[in-house]
């Protein structure tokens, strides 16, 4: 065996990994080669460091008691009322809009990455069992949770007239900043609305609106209607598989509440 | 068997693995939200298809298997790129280790002496996809060549040569922290 070839299988010698035959020849030339002797205790301290400093850290408490939970539910199948439903109501869905992203009928300009994380996110949520942190109908109870969670106030709009209700809240994260989540339910849709910091971020606008309003900026990618504005020092992203028409009512509610709260100005 | 005992079944063989699960999960994504979200998809895949395990098999590295399967296609749908799967940076890693081991000096190995778990972390977290995954599974998750081979798909030599570029890139990184650590200690 060569100083070449050893070097190449010095880690598998190190792991016990090489056959036999492999193992004798890869001694036999420690035995005498200085060089990769050193090369060899090099390679084990640096293994050695990984074992038994490197933290292995375990699953959060609540994590067990989530997914027992979960299993639970998914053992006993969908239920009425479960937040499952979204799943089967989003699969075919899904499956059309692959279709007609096949033919070539949308999707002829690719949204921001930012929309299509944010869509991302909105699916991946409502194929979850019990995807909310906070499962609550109160507006208090879900602001006054994200207190001190989230560097900033979590407005929770009151989408009921719309026939919207709020099923709760979690955080999330967008690009690497924290994002407060929350959860609305419209018979088998989920209906997600997004609230985090803008600074930083490329987001579209409404300018520019064909014939629509220029405070939001909406398209719709996988098949969800998404609506997306910048208010103060937040952006607000709404997404749902509701018609665009709702989905931008829902906008004007949020709107209207962040207006009262922030004076102009301010 | 009943729904129930199914159930039951699957959390004895393989809830106990939750720690690992989760561990695992945060090293690939590198954040704590996503990691919980992670395990909880790997659980109930691994619920749906607990009829497809092989009770005398390694119940770990099968979940460890549909955990990475899981979290490159949530990045797929998320329309990220899968990191470190893009050969050219595949090439440009390969070339720039292509000076081989033993290029540094004995004084370094004094430097790596002081390596806090967190310099271990922050060092490993450098790492494009493949090599960081290829160093968990092997060094702290401790899982053979075979497991990893199947964990990830890829032939046994894949997996010895990916690890033995994971490492020499885990050294060049952490080398690099401890030098940025005992320079701004200098200057203090």
């Amino acid at each position: 065996m060569t100083c070449q070839e050893l070097r190449a299988c010095l880690g598998a010698h190190l792991d016990g990994e090489l056959d036999l035959s492999l193992s004798l020849a890869a001694d036999e030339h420690l035995a005498f080669c200085v060089g990769c002797q050193w090369a060899y205790a090099r390679e084990r301290e640096l293994r050695t460091l990984v074992r038994t400093r490197f933290p292995r850290e375990g699953a959060p408490a609540a994590l067990g008691e989530r997914i027992r939970g979960a299993l639970a539910r998914a053992a006993r199948g969908p239920r009425i009322g479960a937040p499952r439903r979204w799943f089967y109501w989003a699969a075919p869905a899904a499956a059309l809009v692959l279709i007609a992203v096949g033919v070539g009928l949308w999707q002829r300009s690719a949204p921001p990455p930012v929309v299509r994380e944010l869509v991302a996110k909105h699916a991946m949520y409502s194929r979850l069992d019990a995807p909310a942190e906070i499962v609550s109908a109160s507006q208090e109870a879900v602001a006054g949770w994200f207190k001190g969670k989230v560097r900033f106030d979590v407005a929770v709009p009151d989408f009921s007239p719309s026939g919207i209700r709020l099923v709760g809240g979690r955080l999330a994260d967008l690009s690497d900043r924290q994002v407060a989540y929350l959860l609305y339910e419209k018979g088998r849709n989920l209906v997600s609305l997004f609230a985090f910091p803008s600074r930083g971020l490329a987001l579209p606008s409404g300018e520019g609106a064909s014939g629509g309003d220029e405070r939001f900026y909406v398209a719709k990618v996988n098949g969800a209607e998404v609506v997306i504005w910048t208010q103060g020092p937040l952006a607000y992203a709404l997404v749902s598989s509701l018609d665009r028409e709702s989905l931008l009512e829902c906008a004007d509610t949020v709107w209207r509440l962040i207006g009262s709260r922030t004076p102009p100005g301010a | 068997m009943g729904s129930q005992a199914r159930r039951e079944e699957f959390e004895d063989q393989a809830l106990v693995h939750l720690d690992r699960v989760f561990h695992l999960a945060l090293r690939l994504t590198r954040n704590r939200t996503e990691a919980e979200d992670l395990a909880q998809e790997t659980y109930l895949r691994a619920f749906k298809h607990f009829d497809q395990f092989d009770p005398g098999t390694n119940c770990r590295a099968w979940l460890f298997a549909i955990l990475r399967n899981a979290f490159l296609n949530q990045q797929k749908r998320q329309g990220r790129e899968v990191p470190g799967l893009d050969e050219g940076e595949l090439e440009r890693f390969a070339t720039e280790m292509a000076d081989g081991p033993g290029t540094l000096e004995s004084p370094e190995e004094e430097l790596l002496k002081g390596v806090a778990g967190a310099e271990l972390v922050a060092a490993l977290e450098r790492l494009p996809l493949i090599f960081r995954e290829a160093v968990v599974l092997a060094d702290v998750e401790e899982c053979s060549y075979k497991e990893i081979a199947q964990i990830c798909g890829v032939p046994m030599g894949t997996v010895m040569s990916r690890l033995s570029r994971g490492r020499r890139l885990l050294r060049r990184a952490l080398e690099t922290l401890v030098r940025e650590r005992e320079g701004l200690r200098r200057l203090r």
